[in-house]
């Protein structure tokens, strides 16, 4: 199994690379919105994102250079990461005020999501376009796409490194992160600019569902095995890029789409984790009692 | 020859864009009193405590600082609990050292202060545990060890005792104490507890009407000024 997919390496080597630095970069960036009980803010995001794909491939439609446009990796591109910028920093800015933060996020996702579908319905590429992004598939990754992912890895990893702390703490106490002198609300709204810009690249090569799990399981794994939120730090991206690995083989040898397989490889081994913990309560329940009646 | 204040706000008016919240005439914190902020819901606590803590200019009037006070670097705060969710892992020495967040100091430095700040608190035999496993009145003090490890000249602390049985707050109040006595820290201390106030306070402000009343526990802890404040006679105010 695994010497068949070392075979298929030189044809599929950017969608592989592709997919497992994305694993690492969102699943750096998933610790942020996991310790702020954000989860959804990251789907929110991911359609917000999906719909900029969309009305890149509408108005490429509309335009006399279209066809240009659309095979231009950067236009569509562009438009994702603006709206998914826009959606992030407006749920920072909205959120919590007038209305509770899932409802924010809600109707994002679901504006999102109704008016990509709405607005590529007559075009003759763009309704199957968006279809494959909801579904998510990593075939269409490019060399450029690589380096781009590294870079901004790279990037994402040097901010960590720097701001680990002020992260954390911001994340759990902003109130007292307030007190140590932290802008709380421009902190806020680079964070979400930032996770904006590392969504927008992403969703045109991954799309939606490997996003978002990417955002999401590898740190909810990493938080029922390590004891500390730092650990969450290097524990969610090596999750991340190992069951991608772990997915890719699979999709490979099963012939299923490599995304979805390291998806459902993240949620398994997540349903796993919490298994465990709960036997583990299970078993420490006794003997804590016992020790307690001494 | 007394030292100056460390904060220092007079003839201010304090509130968010139009809206007035809270006149100051004369509000000054000296090294090591221990004041304690009474005043109802709403009546504009808050305000004053970003105030004081440099979040929140006055609409009018001035707030000096001392050199000490000029930066966020010998300030602590104490929220009124710990806001994180329970299924995070955290330890007890990542949680508190969280607290050095913005000091830039190398790695001895930061492990002597945590150790200083958890001896201070009674929990450095509980540093590895996990915080989750400390009791409410414990999770509280590691709380005050996170404001702790800043070194803080002035500590400010919101309604830290919420919520906890009465042993837990006396332990807290007994951190505070000692800290007073054998740092001269300065505590701003909210509460609803006039008891506990009456008990500790060196000095008291009372919001009422709209307006901050400052001055030494022992002029302003009467049945009269404080029923004027809760609107409620307080029967159980010690002698």
């Amino acid at each position: 199994m695994i010497a068949e997919f070392i075979e298929s390496w030189p044809l599929f080597q950017h969608a592989y690379l592709g997919g497992f630095l994305l694993a690492a970069l969102l699943s750096l960036l998933g610790v942020q919105l996991v310790a702020r009980d954000q989860i959804f803010f990251g789907a929110a995001v991911a359609q917000a994102s999906t719909l900029g794909i969309a009305v890149a491939l509408a108005t490429a439609a509309w335009h006399p250079f279209g066809m240009h446009l659309h095979d231009n990796n950067w236009y569509p591109r562009a438009w994702a990461i603006t709206l998914s910028a826009v959606a992030a920093v407006g749920m920072e800015l909205i959120a919590g005020r007038r209305e509770s933060r899932e409802a924010v996020t809600g109707f994002i996702f679901l504006f999102g999501s109704a008016s990509a579908m709405a607005l590529v319905a007559q075009s003759p590429f763009g309704a199957e376009e968006v279809q494959r992004l909801l579904a998510s598939t990593l075939i269409g990754a490019t060399a450029r796409d690589v380096e781009l992912f590294a870079l901004v890895l790279a990037a994402t990893i040097l901010l960590i490194a720097v701001h680990r702390d002020r992260l954390l703490l911001l994340a759990i106490d902003p109130a007292t992160a307030s007190a140590a002198g932290i802008r709380t609300r421009a902190w806020s709204i680079g964070s979400a600019c930032w996770l904006a810009i590392a969504v927008g690249i992403s969703i045109r090569a991954a799309g939606l569902l490997y996003v978002f799990g990417c955002l999401l399981l590898p740190v909810l794994i990493a938080k029922t095995l390590v004891r500390e939120m730092r650990a969450l730090y290097w524990g969610a991206p090596l999750i991340g890029v190992a069951c991608a690995m772990v997915g890719f083989v699979l999709a490979h040898a099963w012939d299923v789409p490599p995304a979805q397989m390291a998806v459902v490889v993240m949620s398994l081994l997540l349903a796993a984790c919490w298994l465990r913990r709960v036997v583990q309560r299970g078993s420490s329940q006794p003997s804590r009692t016992s020790s307690d009646s001494r | 020859m007394s030292l100056p204040p460390l904060i220092s706000i007079r003839d201010a008016v304090l509130g968010y864009g139009r809206h007035r919240v809270l006149r100051v005439d004369r509000f000054a914190l000296q090294r090591g009193d221990f004041w304690f902020l009474l005043g109802p819901n709403g009546s504009g606590k808050t305000t004053l405590l970003r105030t004081v803590m440099g979040l929140l200019k006055p609409l009018s009037g001035e707030v000096e600082r001392s050199p000490f006070c000029a930066d966020f670097s010998r300030m602590g705060f104490v929220p009124q609990r710990c806001e994180a969710r329970p299924s995070l892992p955290t330890t007890v020495r990542e949680f508190v050292s969280l607290g050095l967040v913005g000091l830039n100091l190398d790695r001895e430095e930061r492990a002597v202060r945590l150790q200083r700040a958890l001896d201070r608190v009674g929990l450095m035999n509980r540093i590895r545990d996990s915080f989750w496993t400390l009791s409410g009145g414990q999770q509280q003090r590691a709380l005050l060890a996170r404001a702790l490890i800043r070194e803080p000249i002035l500590l400010v602390l919101d309604e830290p005792t919420n919520g906890l049985d009465p042993a837990a707050e006396e332990a807290l109040l007994d951190v505070l104490s000692r800290l007073q006595h054998t740092s001269a820290v300065t505590a701003l201390f909210v509460t609803h507890d006039i008891a506990l106030a009456a008990r500790h306070a060196t000095h008291l402000a009372l919001i009422r009407n709209g307006a901050l009343e400052a001055g030494a526990r022992s002029d302003l802890l009467r049945s009269d000024t404080i029923a004027a404040v809760f609107g409620v006679n307080p029967l159980l105010i010690p002698a």
